[in-house]
Order: structure tokens, then sequence, then C-alpha cells
């Protein structure tokens, strides 16, 4: 054998040396964490597979029962000639936890507007980075104690500040008539807005089964029923105004009430997410928008609104796809701590979300295998979202 | 051969971090199986709520036992018990708050059977008042030892009384007589237009049971496989509830309490007795202390409302001793000093409800209490047990589930305008289909 040859392998011994040695240690160091993950989740998670198959009352010993729990929680049966859920909350449970995730669009654009407004290059801006972040950092019992002060109907903050402005603006009759055309005008918007998405979205579908839309059809579509709109809410002024006034003088028992409790738990929830590691996100995603791509769009004479749209929104998709996914699967574990604290999962049950369910089932039923059985549905649930959102998502957004 | 070389100056380098884990979790596994009697003093562990009277029970007992120190573990709520239970490292005493989990933990073999020990160490369980007994036996077996107990009775502000020219309760007043009292207590002011209350006739908690006993009727059939809310009388009580808050409104609404009641605190909503915004409130001797401390409250306690069918809640708890306790000795000692007679002089000064033991020196030490002179009435608490009926509960059943039902059917009532009477059909219906398909399924019931 020639030296060369024998400096050629021992120098290749050397790199596989050295490449096994860095592989390794590369296992040494993620050894701890495995083993962590191991013992404090995977073995869980699979025990409480085994046992959403049981019934566990968590002192005997489980009793293999098979599907039953399953069985017991989506099944319908025959009762007296009705046809009944075997279990008579779940379904309304259901309803409830998917109704809250409906606040989770509307929190992600609030995070995205924050974000875009903490990304100005103005004085302070530490600042109120610092403070739309506190949300986050703050204990979240005492602030949904807090909550249920300013949700109170009587002494609460929101109600007295409702009650105090509709005092002052119901004492002039002009003050009145052009706060009702801005409140009517508002909800005009909102109204259009949700009328334009579900056109933008028909679109989109249609544009996936190769069937296009002139774009002079969506346009005059939104035109047309921008005017019915407005249309149909002069032509209920009067209604409105009474309504308007009506609520102003004797603002809802916010947490009380069947129709407004679970808005309320939106509207904190939009509040708590808006200021949280969201718009942190956002704000990481913007920060990391190059600067040219606006030069570029500046020489073509973009507006604010294209430039945001066509460079700004397609550049942070992947970070707006991250957070809708991580909010699929937080929407569905949710609801666990305002049911404990602020409603006790009333009234009517309708601030009962699966989660709470869930504790109860095990907790105060002790039945853990009917409670692993919930969370195994849950689990599915949000596979099958996060499954669905990848798909329809994952086509809208672009990685560079 | 060099990667075997490689391979074992990497696991060299390892070894100090596997033996530091191993050290740890050895560590852990001692501090975890230790027995305490390798040390001096003993310690139990109770598991029990925060209540004030705890750290004096505590002491208590640690006076008259020294070498034993009681671990007090407050507020252990289920979700932690049952871990504790399930992980084979029990609280030494554990206390059950209602009949329905006392018959699940005996049912599933999970207490001691304290009958050995009863005789054993002479536990004075003969002497407990008649009412408790349901707290104490499972299947014969003395299962727990409850501390205190108690009916639900009316108490009444008598400041608010004098100002509103109405006599004090007395002797014989029925239903109507306190409602026609409460008329005349409850009163609103307008601000800024509005009509506020400022102050009600009557508060009471939301136990259905309550109402429909007044009319002789029943939440459960005697055997418990059918619940009976669609019955003309239970219908009658809801209707009689409903009125009180809806027509008359001597009662105040869910709105109204949380408008006038300050959150949080010990006793919640019955702090608006406490601060005078309810002249009368129907509750156990446990708000007494409560009452006590409460600056310009007048109040004394009056006869549970009379009628064709007298029946107060009765409630109380009890302390049990799980099997796997590993201190079965002292956690014995522990409830024996619970029914000592300075622990039950404890109670009776605390007026943490009733003592529990109906013998003649605690009675002596319970009916009257030099602190608190005023306090005259203590007798009556004792007189009204004869009406104590305990909270009805189905075997099957969960109590969560019957609750669950029960509160979303009360709320429809409260709040959208459902019936009573529908309401009393749509928990009979619903819950009776709960127990058709437990029955059915007897998996739910084990």
């Amino acid at each position: 054998m020639s030296k060369t040859n024998i400096q050629k392998k021992s120098s290749k011994r050397d790199l596989s040396s050295n490449a096994f040695r860095e592989t390794m240690a590369a296992y040494g160091f993620l050894l701890p964490n495995f083993l962590g993950f191991a013992i404090f989740t995977a073995i869980p998670v699979v025990v409480s597979l085994f046992m959403a198959f049981t019934y566990w009352n968590i002192f005997s010993k489980p009793i293999w029962i098979g599907l039953d729990n399953f069985r017991s929680l989506l099944w319908f049966r025959h009762d007296g000639g009705h046809l009944v859920p075997n279990d008579p909350f779940f379904w309304q449970y259901l309803y409830n936890t998917v109704f809250l995730m409906m606040g989770i669009p509307l929190g992600m654009a609030g995070s995205l507007i924050l974000a875009l407004m903490l990304n100005q290059k103005i004085k302070g801006v530490v600042f109120f980075r610092t403070v739309y972040f506190l949300p986050s950092v703050s204990a979240g019992v005492a602030l949904l104690i807090l909550w249920k002060y300013i949700f109170n109907s009587e002494v609460g903050l929101l109600n007295q500040c409702i009650r105090s402005a509709g005092a002052v603006i119901y004492a002039s009759k002009p003050l009145a008539m052009l706060f009702t055309i801005f409140c009517a005008a508002v909800f005009g918007l909102i109204i259009i807005g949700i009328i334009a998405s579900v056109l933008s979205f028909l679109s989109w579908i249609c544009e996936k089964l190769k069937f296009y839309w002139p774009e002079w059809l969506y346009r005059i579509l939104v035109i047309l029923s921008s005017a019915a709109v407005y249309i149909i809410i002069a032509a209920y002024g009067r209604s409105f105004f009474v309504t308007m006034s009506n609520f102003m003088g004797d603002p809802p028992n916010w947490l009380g009430m069947v129709s407004w409790a679970k808005p309320s738990l939106m509207f904190m929830g939009f509040w708590g997410s808006i200021g949280g590691f969201n718009a942190i996100l956002y704000l990481a995603a913007l920060q990391g928008v190059p600067r040219s791509m606006y030069e570029a769009a500046e020489i073509d004479g973009a507006s604010g609104w294209k430039k945001f749209w066509s460079v700004t929104w397609p550049m942070i998709s992947p970070t707006t796809f991250y957070i809708m996914i991580m909010g699929v699967i937080a929407g569905m574990q949710s609801g666990f701590m305002q049911a404990k604290i602020m409603t006790g999962g009333g009234p009517v049950g309708s601030t009962t979300t699966l989660e709470y369910y869930l504790y109860k089932t095990a907790f105060e039923n002790f039945n853990m295998g009917y409670a692993s059985a919930i969370s195994w549905f849950i689990f599915i649930v949000v596979l099958m979202l996060t499954l669905i959102t990848w798909k329809l998502g994952g086509q809208l957004v672009s990685y560079e | 051969m060099r990667i075997n070389k490689a391979l074992l100056t990497f696991l060299k380098g390892l070894l100090p971090f596997i033996g530091l884990a191993l050290l740890v979790a050895f560590g852990i596994y001692l501090s975890a199986t230790a027995k305490p009697s390798s040390s001096k003093v003993k310690n139990i562990r109770w598991v029990v709520d925060p209540h004030p009277i705890r750290p004096t029970t505590i002491a208590l007992f640690e006076k008259n036992n020294p070498g034993i120190h009681v671990i007090n573990d407050p507020d252990a709520a289920s979700q932690r018990l049952l871990t504790q239970l399930a992980g084979n490292v029990p609280p030494d005493i554990m206390t059950i708050y209602s009949l329905d989990q006392l018959n699940k933990f005996a049912k599933t073999g999970l207490l001691l059977d304290l009958t050995p020990y009863v005789k054993k160490y002479k536990i004075p369980v003969d002497e407990l008042w008649p009412q408790l007994k349901s707290y104490v036996y499972y299947k014969g077996k003395v299962v727990g030892i409850p501390e205190n107990g108690g009916n639900m009775y009316m108490f009444y502000n008598k400041k608010l009384f004098r100002q509103a020219g109405v006599p004090y309760p007395k002797e014989g007043w029925t239903w109507d007589d306190y409602i026609d009292a409460a008329k005349k207590l409850t009163v609103y002011k307008v601000v800024n237009g509005r009509k506020m209350p400022v102050q009600k006739g009557l508060y009471v908690d939301n136990i259905p049971c309550i109402f429909i006993w007044k009319y002789g009727g029943s939440f459960f059939s005697p055997d418990g496989k059918k619940c009976l809310m669609d019955s003309k009388e239970c219908k009658e009580g809801i209707r009689y509830w409903y009125d009180l808050r809806m027509k008359y409104h001597v009662l105040p609404t869910g709105e109204e309490t949380s408008s006038m009641a300050s959150m949080g605190g010990y006793g919640g909503a019955f702090l608006l007795f406490a601060q005078s915004k309810a002249a009368m409130v129907i509750t156990g001797r446990y708000m007494v202390p409560q009452f006590r401390v409460q600056k310009g409250l007048e109040w004394d306690v009056a006869p549970y409302p009379r009628g064709k069918y007298t029946a107060a809640p009765f409630l109380s708890k009890c302390y049990a001793i799980p099997k796997a306790c590993k201190n079965k000795e002292t956690a014995i000692k522990f409830l024996c000093n619970i029914l000592s007679r300075e622990n039950q002089k404890l109670i009776s000064d605390f007026a943490d409800g009733l003592p529990s033991r109906n013998s003649p020196e605690v009675i002596k030490d319970y009916l009257y209490n030099p602190e608190y002179p005023n306090e005259t009435k203590n007798q009556l608490f004792i007189d009204e047990l004869k009406f104590g009926r305990d909270i009805e509960w189905s075997p099957y059943i969960s109590g969560a589930d019957q609750a669950a039902i029960t509160n979303i059917e009360l709320d429809k009532m409260w709040l959208e305008g459902q019936s009573p009477d529908d309401a009393c059909n749509n928990i009979a219906r619903k819950i009776n289909e709960v127990i058709r398909r437990n029955l059915a399924n007897p998996n739910f019931l084990k």
C-alpha cells in the first residue's frame, strides 16, 4: 500500500470518527430533553390512549370497555321515542368551544395592526412595545378577576362608561343623530367587510375549481351588497336609533346573559391576544421584510395599501400561517380558567368548553377513562383542523 | 478501533451526567419513601379546606399529642387529592364534603373501615347526632367522622327589621309570614332614572330542595332510580321560588346579587346579609364567624319557616382515612381528637356549625359562650335539627351531572323565560335519560 493511500484512509477514518463523535455529542445533549419528553409527555400520552378505552375511576383497576367511551361521547340513542345524545352535554360544549374559536382571526388581525403600529419609527416605541406586551406577563387569574369586575352589570367599568356616554349623547338630539349615523356606518362597514370576505373566499374556491370570476363581477357584487346593506340600515333607522339608545341606557349583564356571555369572553380573549406573543411574532416578521422590496414598490408608484397588500402581507404570510395553526390548537384547548373563575361555565352552560368539561369529568365525576376519551377527541379535532388549515392556508403562504 | 475509543471517550464524558441524574433520582426516591419514624417528630398530612379554625384545631391536637406534627394541606382541590390517591401517596386524613362523594369513595373500597378502631379507641360515634349517621356509616361500617353539622336556618338583621317597623320573626312563622316581612324589607332607590336594589328582603342560595320539600316533593324516588322533578309538588315548589324572585322581587336575581355583593372573600354572596343588603338569609351556623366580625351587623337566628312539610337542608362533612394511609394509628388519634370535648368546644366557640357530639358536657359548653353573650339562641340550632334532611342524591347519577343539568335548566328559567313547569319537566327528563343510560351501561356506575 502506498503512503498516499494510507494517508487517505487515515484521513477518512478521522473524518468518520469526528462525524461520529459530533453525532453522539448531539444525541448526548438531546438525551435529557428526550428523557423528559418520554417520561412526562410520551408515556402519559400513550397511557391516556389506553385509558380512553377503559372505565377507570382512579381508585380501582381500569376495566377494558373498548369503544364504549367514544360511543357514549359521540353517539345518539332512542329514549322514550326520542333520539337523544348519549352524553347530554358534549355537543353543546363542543359548539361553545368552536364558537369561542371564532375570535382567533379577530385577535390575529388586532395583533397585526398593533405590530404595524409598533413597527413605526416614533419616539418612545420601546415603551409602547413594553406596555402592549404587559397583558402577557400579568397573572392570568388576576386579569380574569379584573375582567369580571369590568363586566359587572351595575358597578362594572364597562357599563358605567356606556351609561355615562349614553347620558351625554342622548341628552342632545343632534349629537344623538350624529352618533346613530356613525354607529350605523360602522355597523354597515362590518357587514360589508364580512360580505367581501365571503365573496373573496368563494372566488378563491372557484379559482381552485378552474372557474375564474372576472374582477368587475366581484366589484359589482361588493358595490351592490354595500348599497343593499346601507339601504336596509336606513330603512330601519328608527329601530336602530331606539336599539342604540336602549343599549346605552341599560347595557347588558355581559356575563349573566346567554346571548352576551360568549361574545364577552371573546372580546376579553381578543384584548388578551392582541398585545401578546402574536404581536411580537408579527413585529419580528415585519422587521424581516427587506427594505429593498418597499423601495422597489415605491419606484413602481405603489401606494401604502398596495405596498402592504403586495409586499408586507405575502412576506409575513408564514408567520400568519404559524399563528393561525397555533391559534387553532390553543383554541380547542381553551376556556378552562374563564369558566372556572368568571362564569362557572354558565349561564345555561354557554361558557363551558370541552376543556372545562374534561376537567369536570375527570375530577368531579372521577371518570378518568371518559375524560381521556374527550381529550383524544379534542386531539383528533385539532389534528383535522390543523390539516385543513395546512392544506388551505399553505396555498396562501409564500416562502421566499 | 478508533471509533470504539471515541465512543469510550464520549461515554466517559457522559458518565458524570448519568451519575448526577441517578443521584438526583435516588434522592427523590429516598425522600418520597422516607419513613417519618426515623425522625423523632411524626408528620401526618390533613387535606382540608382553608377554614380559619384549622390552625387552632391543629395546635390543640399537637398540644395533646407531643411528637406529632400535622401538616395542613389546605385547599387540596379534588384534582390534587385524586392524584395523591392514585399515586399511592394518600393524605393521612382526607375531607369528604358530600354524601355522593362519601359513597363513591366508600364503594370503591378506598376508605379505611374504622369499626375496629371505634372499639379500640372508644371513639364516641354513638354520641353523634342521629342526623349525621349518613356521614358516618357505609353499609354498616364506620367510614367517616364528622366534626360538625347543622341545618340551614333563618338568620335576620335586627336593625333592618326595626328600621322597617317589622316585628322580629317568632316561632311558628310560616313561609308566607317570612315573605310578607321580606316584601316590607325590600328597598329600591332611583339613581339617574334607574331603579336600583338597595336591600332585598331575603337571600337564599340556589338549593332547589328548600322549595320542593316545602310542598312535600322529592328530587328522587326512594330507590334513586327516578328523578321526580316533574311531580306536582316539585313544580309547585319551583313556581314558589320563581315568584319570590320574579314576581315579588324579594329575592335578588343573579344580576342583582353580583351587583350588590362585594366580590371574593369567605362566604361569597352571603356577604349580602353581612353587609346589611339582605334582611334575611337562609344559611348554616358556619356563617356566624363571618357575621360576628361584621361591624354594625345586629343579627339573630329565627326558626326555619314552618308549613305542612317543614324540612330544612342538613349539611355536614366528614373526615376519613384512606386505606393506603401509612400512619393509620396516628391518623386515628387525630380523629379521636376531633371528637374530644376540647375540640368540640372549639367548634362551639368558633361557631363552625354545631359540634357533632350530642353529649351533656359538649352541649353545656356549646350553649353559652361568655365571649358572645348576645348569642342567646344556641338552643334553637339544636331544636331545629329535627327538621334536618340530607340533600338528596342518587347512586345512579353523579352529583356533578345532576348539578349541571339542574343549573342549566334553572338558568334558562331565570334568564330565558322558561316557565318553572318546563324547567321541572326538562330537569326530570334529562336526569332520567342519564339514569337510564347509566343503568343500561353499568360501567358508568362502577
